[in-house]
């Protein structure tokens, strides 16, 4: 055998050499498992968080629904203004949506006004006009916007002449820049 | 390189075993790119393997535990886009081992200089010893490119083929063939101009 031959006889017998050993540590990787640990914490968070979210958000988008239509017609501040004088009351709605005010009103007599969320506006507010005129027997000729519960104008004593009696009603919950622009 | 492909493909269809076990780690493949429960199979099945790869380069258990959890980390972070109808899995963990072990090579150089010139000093032994021996073999070939020990230690250390090494490094056939090649020749320049055991068997 030549010293070439040889050469590479022996390279491959050390090669076999180094080749031979397998590995001689644990079957497991305690630094991987843990890495795997925390991979498989973060994918079940985020597997549970995902369905959570959805139902955070549709417990948020039903509760603003909820909230809002509440907001409406959680109180509401109304004002009866009879020649000149001011009732102002707020009321809360029964389970019915509506709500009773009943005042008292100066020189006698009586108003039980009924609100409920079919007065509300396009807006928000409440807009509600009652006109007294002259010769009517409850005082009362016409109502604006509201749909007269039954019962409505009993026992109201406006006082003579054509001065209007307006009711409104505004969500209390409304925002000071839209007071401002509230017709009355 | 499609020799290569043909030599995959006549393997999984030999038989009817080989249909069931190729099936099997495609069912476990898809599982590992699910979550990490699916992983930890794969990691199960082939961290022996992977560790013996990088062990029989490194020489060292708790060196070789560091970088098989780097390269387990790595297959983890890139199952999602791993294609088994390009390399079988084995190939590829040992790709990205033979990778990982490169890169620690390359940052070893400077320090395992300081150690070979140690080494010279103690001079030839007549008998070497077959530790001795494998550190010689792993000395040596740490002075090489990363290149050339890849070939050497994917052909004599994993036994592959030229043909699966060419998949493994993703090159051709005869690419591998002739930088196997030259490896041999850079090993036996470098055993024998540093003295190691080589000298004294020629």
């Amino acid at each position: 055998m030549n010293e070439r031959a040889m050469s590479d006889e022996t390279l491959d017998k050390f090669l076999s050499v180094a080749a031979s050993p397998d590995w001689p540590g644990p079957a497991r990787n305690p630094k991987f498992e843990e890495f795997l640990m925390v991979q498989a914490e973060s994918d079940r968070a985020r597997r549970f968080r995902r369905p959570r979210l959805f139902l955070t958000l549709g417990v948020l988008l039903a509760g603003g629904t909820v909230f809002g239509a509440a907001k409406l017609y959680e109180s509401y501040r109304v004002r009866v203004n009879v020649n000149g004088m001011t009732y102002e009351r707020d009321v809360t709605p029964g389970p019915d949506g509506t709500a009773t005010i009943v005042e008292q009103l100066e020189g006698g007599g009586q108003a039980r006004i009924i609100v409920g969320p079919e007065n509300v506006g396009a807006d928000g507010k409440i807009h509600v006009g009652i006109n007294v005129a002259p010769g009517d027997p409850a005082g009362v000729s016409a109502v604006e916007g509201f749909a007269l519960p039954e019962g409505f104008l009993d026992g109201l004593d406006a006082p003579p002449g054509d001065s209007p009696v307006r009711v409104e009603g505004v969500p209390l919950t409304v925002d000071p820049e839209s007071e401002k622009g509230r017709p009355n | 390189m499609a020799s290569t492909v043909t030599i995959f493909q006549a393997r999984r269809t030999s038989g009817d075993g080989l249909h069931d076990a190729h099936a099997d780690e495609s069912a476990q493949i898809e599982a590992a790119k699910r979550n990490p429960q699916g992983f930890a199979v794969l990691y199960r099945t082939h961290y022996r393997a992977v560790a013996g790869c990088i062990y029989r380069r490194t020489g060292d258990v708790h060196v070789t535990e560091d970088l098989a959890a780097d390269t387990f980390i790595a297959a983890y972070r890139a199952i999602a886009s791993f294609k088994p109808d390009r390399v079988p899995i084995r190939f590829w963990f040992l790709r990205i081992a033979t990778n990982t072990v490169n890169r620690w090579s390359r940052s070893q150089r400077r320090v395992k200089e300081v150690r070979e010139t140690a080494a010279m000093d103690g001079g030839i032994k007549a008998t070497p010893s077959q530790a001795e021996i494998s550190q010689a073999v792993r000395d040596g070939l740490a002075r090489l490119s990363l290149a050339h020990q890849a070939v050497l230690s994917l052909h004599y250390f994993e036994s592959l083929s030229v043909e699966e090494i060419a998949v493994v490094l993703d090159c051709r056939v005869g690419t591998v063939k002739s930088r196997l090649s030259r490896a041999r020749e850079s090993l036996k320049a470098t055993l024998k101009q540093h003295g190691e055991p080589y000298g004294s068997e020629s």
